[in-house]
């Protein structure tokens, strides 16, 4: 399989040699290979969670502390939308486990851990199959605003709606449109016509 | 492979493995036509420091994300690395960007006059912010390693962290690369589009790989320096 066309794995674990050691069975095995390594979770690695085009994460719980384990999924979601694996590497209740797409066991042979690894990927396909499809009117409307400087509350109080759904509409947009910036975005909208060169001037 | 053994290779079969490092060894003055020499020679002959040269492959090499080995670290120093990145910047600025301007410039030849200026003025401000990073790196950080090795400097703090303007740049080039592959207008040439791509790819890729050898092994080094170990 062309390495472009592997599903892109960022693994977020503290021990790099469970990271390495899952990174050369991914190579090996074709079908995913890591595209990032975080060791933690500091401001730094953070953005880059916010940031990654990933289309899985592998985390080792322990890289969250005790108190916020039991919700370590939740918080992944916050930063980035795709499937998130557990390694089950210290000792976790099955709780703690359960709100993973997976579960990755330390003893599990490769082709096992490639099969997990699929299913939780194919999980979170159902969700984006909208993927590669045109912006909605909706959308467009808040490209519009963002391109045209309104801030996100700006832009919600025009459209009736909350700060929490504008945020929602512009993750879409640059999931839909693959651009990121505000800039990149103006040259979107003007791109095709969605607004006037002499309304950003 | 480990260190040695790359040390050992033939430089030809270092770049047959990796072609992205031709530029990084162009740009340390390891000009092409070099026989048979083996990389430990090749670095001797131009008076680069071989420890440095293979963390730099290991950067090229590894995913994004690298983080190096608390000991590879050990064996390079900053003034090395501070070299290479200078050398690094005068290629962006010298090359890279001159030859993306050129070809965005032919490729919107035929376009209309709103939409040339729109595109233009994306890539132009796009050129501007990361001009004016490696401006603040070669005015600010590299002095202040550069006063730290020398020892005219001490103590912590001088330097803010990095990465907030490598996460703007890195997002701003990979719009420019969205724009052009998905929206340009139908009238612009095919093949000077493709070859602005292959531009935006390149230097996109190449950025990432010298961020990374700023975030992960320059920053560490300024870190130790501070801390009075050498």
């Amino acid at each position: 399989m062309a390495r472009s066309n592997r599903k892109k794995t960022l693994l977020v674990i503290p021990s790099m040699i469970v990271a390495r050691g899952i990174e050369s069975i991914l190579a090996e095995a074709g079908e995913f290979r890591v595209s990032g390594m975080i060791s933690d979770l500091s401001p730094a690695n953070v953005n880059r969670l916010k940031n990654t085009d990933a289309d899985i994460i592998v985390v080792d719980p322990s890289v969250f502390d005790a108190g916020s384990r039991a919700n370590a999924r939740a918080v992944l979601a916050e930063y980035a939308d795709v499937p998130v694996a557990a390694i089950e590497s210290a000792v976790m209740d099955e709780d703690s486990l359960r709100q993973y797409d997976a579960v990755i066991n330390m003893y599990d042979s490769p082709s096992a851990m490639i099969k997990k690894l699929r299913g939780a990927a194919a999980s979170g396909q159902d969700e984006s199959k909208d993927e590669g499809s045109e912006l909605s009117t909706r959308e467009k409307e808040i490209l519009v605003g963002v391109a045209t400087g309104l801030l996100n509350k700006e832009i919600a109080d025009k459209y009736n709606i909350s700060v929490y759904t504008v945020i929602t509409h512009r993750k879409n947009i640059v999931k839909k449109t693959g651009i990121k910036t505000v800039a990149g975005l103006t040259v979107y909208a003007l791109l095709n016509n969605l607004i006037d060169i002499n309304s950003i001037e | 492979m480990t260190k040695n053994a790359m040390k050992k290779m033939k430089a030809s079969d270092l770049i047959d493995r990796n072609f992205h490092l031709i530029g990084v060894m162009s740009r340390m003055g390891m000009s092409l036509g070099f026989g048979e020499a083996s990389v430990l020679e090749l670095c001797r002959r131009h008076g680069v420091d071989a420890d440095t040269f293979m963390l730099i492959c290991d950067v090229y090499d590894s995913p994004d994300g690298y983080v190096p080995l608390k000991e590879a670290l050990d064996s390079v120093n900053a003034a090395d690395i501070v070299r290479y990145l200078r050398l690094s910047h005068s290629y962006y600025t010298d090359s890279a960007l001159v030859a993306l301007a050129a070809a965005i410039e032919k490729m919107l030849v035929p376009c209309g006059e709103s939409y040339r200026k729109i595109i233009w003025k994306f890539f132009s401000d796009y050129k501007d912010e990361l001009e004016r990073h490696f401006e603040f790196e070669e005015l600010h950080v590299f002095p202040y390693v550069d006063a730290l090795l020398s020892g005219t400097v001490s103590g912590k703090g001088g330097v803010a962290n990095l990465e907030e303007g490598h996460h703007s740049i890195g997002e701003k080039i990979g719009d420019l690369k969205n724009i052009v592959m998905k929206y340009i207008p139908a009238v612009c040439d095919g093949a000077d589009v493709q070859k602005v791509l292959f531009y935006v790819y390149y230097l996109e890729s190449d950025l990432a790989k010298h961020t990374a050898i700023e975030d992960s092994i320059l920053m560490p080094l300024i870190d130790r320096l501070e801390n009075g170990q050498k």
